[in-house]
């Protein structure tokens, strides 16, 4: 109890005691030695114990100054001091200069008091620093975990201090086992650890720096930085042994906290550099996933997308493979869990709980999940969702704000991914049927037979297909377009164009269809029709034209025409010709039956000429109906001569009144030919009488050669005039349909068409040599038959 | 048969060519019916006995071909059809059904009566035979 009282603590309460307990004394001093000398008969010489007591008053009271300076603090010793000076000093002042030793003997006391004073007070201060020091240090110990020792060797003394206690949970006043008795402060492992450093620091004096698991006397095990450090003397000797232990519990843990950021963060960037390159969905998720259990910085990952047939899935375990395994067949089967249905409903986006326990009930992963943090999101980029990723966090680290937030960013990343996926497939796709619409077109009007071209408003050509290209005969588009019109079309056919032009000018109505003639680089003409529109072409009002080559149909057209013309008037040759039967009939029978009578002479002759004219004119009748008729006749072996011969019979009359003169020179032996003999009369009286006309014109009376030869298998009758001749040119159309040099009305044209006609079918040919003032010659040559050849037919 | 000569009806749509052959004929003994038309002529066998038939093969409304066919269903007396230079399958065609012979436009009177005496006494000769037969 005293002890207490004594203590520091106390101290003000304590010091006001003493004062008053001082105050007193001094009194009692004072009054005491005063006191004494008043007793009557009192001399202090006489009584030793007296003088001692009364000599010494000074020393004794300096000595309770002192020692209350000393034991209850520097205020208390100068409080006592100062009292006892106010109750000394006055009276010895007041016996000055009388007593001067005496007053001398004072002051020395007083100046010892007050150095005994100050250096109380500087123990006193060396002291609560001492004290403050210590409380600073154990206070510093208290809050870093820290704790010291020492072990001296020599008298095997340990000592803990305090902050050494709260680490472990030692006693603060029960002294400290010795090193050979701490194994139960320690794991199995880390007792191993620390004796072997402790030994290697006996033997060579090696420090040591370790982590140990070390067991508090409460049972709690926590993580430790244990040091040791030697002090050894000039021989090597160890004096002691000393160093710290400090809890790093906490700072173990936030820094795993930190690597497992670090972790994440590095997860975060192989993502994020993932996600640039990655075109395809499901290795995206792949790789997401094993990304994230890298490291083992997490213990649960997966993602699930959603598609339209087989959903696609993605995930994994650091600690469960099996169990994870049968939970990704469950979501590609589309069984979902509890927690993937929640983070699905509209307006949440994500779920991150510290161990969700019921968020998992009913799950394959219940177990596993439960007692972790869970983190879920949905994979959504602007209002699409892709599919949902799980993240499990590892035992022991939770999510914090700032990992939840990272894993948002996470979440979002992959899904902006996953729209730039499918943005690309569709562009892809977009890309693809681009395509082949451009290549439809290109087939449609680049590869058409027809050809294709668009010209602007101003009649430039913006475009032309291969077809056109190929009709106008040129090798390039450029070609095309360097070439002007006035050198592509026909003469006629450029002023046809030009009048075009100027109409549309004008605005005048111009036929969407029409034909063109052009002459093709390689010098052919063609003709082709031209069709053209409105076309709205790159955006703006254009036209297009289109081109079919007609130039055979042209040809076949004209034919045709001719043909038609041909059947036409050969109908209608044929119509009249049956129509002059009947009135020749009539008038060949009536002259006949009128020259069955008796007639005068000179009726008679003149009657004689109507009945022959009226012969003739059916004879001629009859010639038209050869000409007339379509089918190819049989041909026989004949003599050329006959129908030569039937013709001039025919003629000779004609000739006579015309004073035209035929000889012939028909070779005796001349081969037969296989021909129709109508037909060949047909030939030979056209050129006959063609011949007759032309010397007629000329110079009303004509001569007539025919000849009739063999020459190399064939038979060759020449009809020579000597009229005036044929021109050049004339002679390039001779043979040709409805030429005819005759007035109008005179001839149909068609005679010299058909003679080549029945010659080519027979196999020969016909021409006409002439030169003009010379006359003419028309020439026809027929193969020879060949008897030998009748057998083989047989044969 | 009239007044023993031997009965020919020609049938032509043309006025001319009637006269003609009626002229023709007649001078060569013949005696003479016209009709100007197919119709006409199966009226006119229909009313009177007729020993030959001359017919043109183009008419109108009912040609030579038509006419032929329906006299043949009745009748068996000679025909022959008149033709127009040109008539080869209508010849061919007329043969083919029932006509006998055929001349052709313009003919010459001596042929024409040739052919038909030909033609007449051929009938005559069966005609003959076939009242011997009854007779006997």
């Amino acid at each position: 109890m005293l002890r207490d009282w004594l203590s520091t603590e106390n101290r003000s309460k304590r010091d006001n005691t003493v004062m008053a307990v001082m105050l007193l004394a001094a009194i009692v001093f004072f009054s005491s030695s005063y006191t004494v000398e008043m007793i009557p008969n009192f001399s202090a010489v006489e009584s030793p114990l007296f003088q001692l007591f009364h000599g010494s008053s000074d020393l004794i009271a300096l000595g309770i100054i002192l020692f209350t300076a000393h034991r209850l603090g520097t205020r208390t010793g100068i409080t006592g001091a100062v009292v006892y000076l106010a109750l000394h000093l006055p009276y010895s002042f007041l016996q000055f200069p009388n007593d001067m030793p005496e007053l001398l003997r004072i002051l020395f006391t007083i100046l010892v008091t007050f150095v005994g004073i100050w250096l109380i007070k500087q123990r006193d201060d060396a002291e609560t620093k001492l004290k403050l020091a210590n409380d600073d240090l154990e206070t510093a110990q208290r809050l870093t975990k820290i704790g010291n020792w020492k072990w001296d060797i020599p008298s095997g003394k340990v000592i803990w201090s305090k902050g050494l206690r709260l680490v472990n949970g030692w006693d603060m006043q029960k002294p400290p086992p010795p090193f050979a008795e701490m194994s139960s402060f320690y794991t199995p492992d880390s007792w191993k650890k620390l004796n072997e450093a402790v030994t290697k620091a006996f033997s060579t004096g090696e420090s040591y720096d370790l982590e140990v698991d070390l067991i508090r006397t409460d049972g709690r095990q926590i993580k430790t930085r244990t040091r040791g450090e030697a002090n050894v003397d000039s021989k090597g000797k160890m004096i002691d042994l000393h160093g710290s232990i400090q809890d790093i519990t906490d700072s173990k843990r936030a820094e795993e906290q930190i690597r497992h950021m670090a972790n994440m963060l590095m997860i975060i960037r192989n993502i994020n550099q993932l996600i640039t390159r990655e075109k395809d969905s499901e290795k995206l998720i792949q790789q997401c996933c094993e990304f994230l259990l890298e490291r083992q910085s997490l213990d649960e990952v997966w993602i699930l997308l959603f598609d339209t047939e087989v959903n696609k899935v993605a995930g994994g375990s650091n600690i469960a493979e099996q169990e994870c395994s049968a939970f990704l067949e469950e979501l590609k089967a589309g069984r979902y869990p509890e927690c993937l249905m929640q983070v699905l409903a509209p307006g949440k986006r994500f779920i991150a709980q510290e161990k969700p326990g019921k968020l998992h009930h009913g799950c394959v992963m219940a177990d596993i999940h439960s007692s972790k943090d869970t983190f879920r999101s949905k994979l959504e980029y602007e209002g699409r969702i892709y599919g949902v990723i799980g993240i499990s966090g590892k035992s022991g680290i939770s999510f914090d704000a700032e990992e939840r937030d990272l894993l948002n960013e996470l979440a979002g990343d992959i899904s902006f991914a996953l729209e730039n996926i499918r943005q690309e497939k569709e562009r892809e796709a977009a890309e693809k049927a681009r395509r082949i619409s451009e290549e439809n077109f290109r087939h449609s009007v680049d590869d058409s037979p027809l050809g294709i071209r668009i010209l602007d408003t101003k009649g430039e050509t913006v475009y032309a297909n291969m077809a056109l290209l190929e009709m106008y005969g040129f090798s390039s588009f450029e070609e095309l377009n360097s070439t002007p019109s006035h050198r592509i079309y026909t003469p006629n056919a450029y002023i046809e164009h030009r009048k075009r032009v100027e109409k549309r000018n004008r605005g005048e109505y111009v036929p969407s269809r029409y034909q063109i003639s052009i002459v093709r680089r390689d010098g052919k003409v063609r003709h082709l029709e031209v069709l053209r529109k409105d076309v709205i072409w790159n955006g703006t009002l254009q036209f297009q034209q289109l081109y079919q080559d007609i130039t055979e149909l042209k040809t076949l057209q004209e034919q045709l025409i001719v043909q038609d013309r041909l059947v036409s008037i050969g109908q209608l040759v044929s119509g009249v010709a049956h129509e002059l039967n009947n009135p020749l009939t009539s008038v060949i029978g009536f002259s006949e039956l009128l020259l069955q009578q008796d007639l005068p002479d000179g009726i008679r002759s003149d009657l004689t000429i109507v009945s022959e004219e009226a012969k003739r004119t059916s004879a001629i009748v009859k010639n038209l109906l050869t000409f007339a008729r379509q089918q190819p006749q049989e041909k026989m072996p004949i003599r050329i001569t006959e129908p030569l011969q039937t013709v001039l019979l025919l003629r000779r009359h004609e000739q006579n009144v015309n004073s035209v003169t035929v000889n012939t020179n028909f070779d005796p032996v001349l081969p037969l030919v296989m021909a129709n003999t109508s037909q060949l009369q047909q030939v030979f009286f056209n050129i006959v009488t063609n011949a007759e006309f032309a010397m007629t014109e000329a110079h009303n009376k004509g001569r007539l050669s025919i000849t009739a030869q063999k020459s190399r298998g064939y038979v060759e009758v020449a009809i020579s005039d000597d009229g005036p001749g044929i021109t050049p040119e004339n002679m390039k159309r001779l043979f040709s349909p409805f030429f005819t040099t005759k007035e109008l009305g005179k001839g149909t044209g068609l005679g010299l068409s058909i003679c080549q006609g029945i010659v080519a079918e027979h196999g020969g040919r016909i021409w006409a040599e002439s030169e003009i003032g010379r006359g003419a010659t028309f020439k026809i040559e027929l193969p020879a038959y060949d008897l030998s050849q009748q057998d083989k037919k047989i044969n | 048969m009239i007044e023993n000569k031997a009965v020919v009806l020609v049938v032509d749509d043309e006025e001319y060519i009637r006269r003609l052959v009626t002229r023709v004929l007649s001078d060569a003994g013949y005696a003479m019916i016209t009709a100007a038309s197919g119709k006409e002529a199966l009226e006119k066998l229909a009313e009177m006995p007729i020993d030959l038939v001359l017919m043109d093969i183009r008419m109108p409304e009912l040609d030579g071909i038509q006419t032929l066919t329906l006299l043949r269903k009745q009748y068996s007396i000679p025909v022959i059809m008149v033709t127009g230079l040109g008539d080869v399958a209508s010849i061919s065609e007329a043969l083919s059904i029932g006509a006998d012979d055929y001349v052709k436009k313009p003919f010459q009177s001596r042929e024409l009566i040739a052919r038909i005496e030909a033609k007449l006494r051929r009938v005559r000769t069966i005609t003959q035979l076939g009242e011997s037969d009854e007779e006997s």
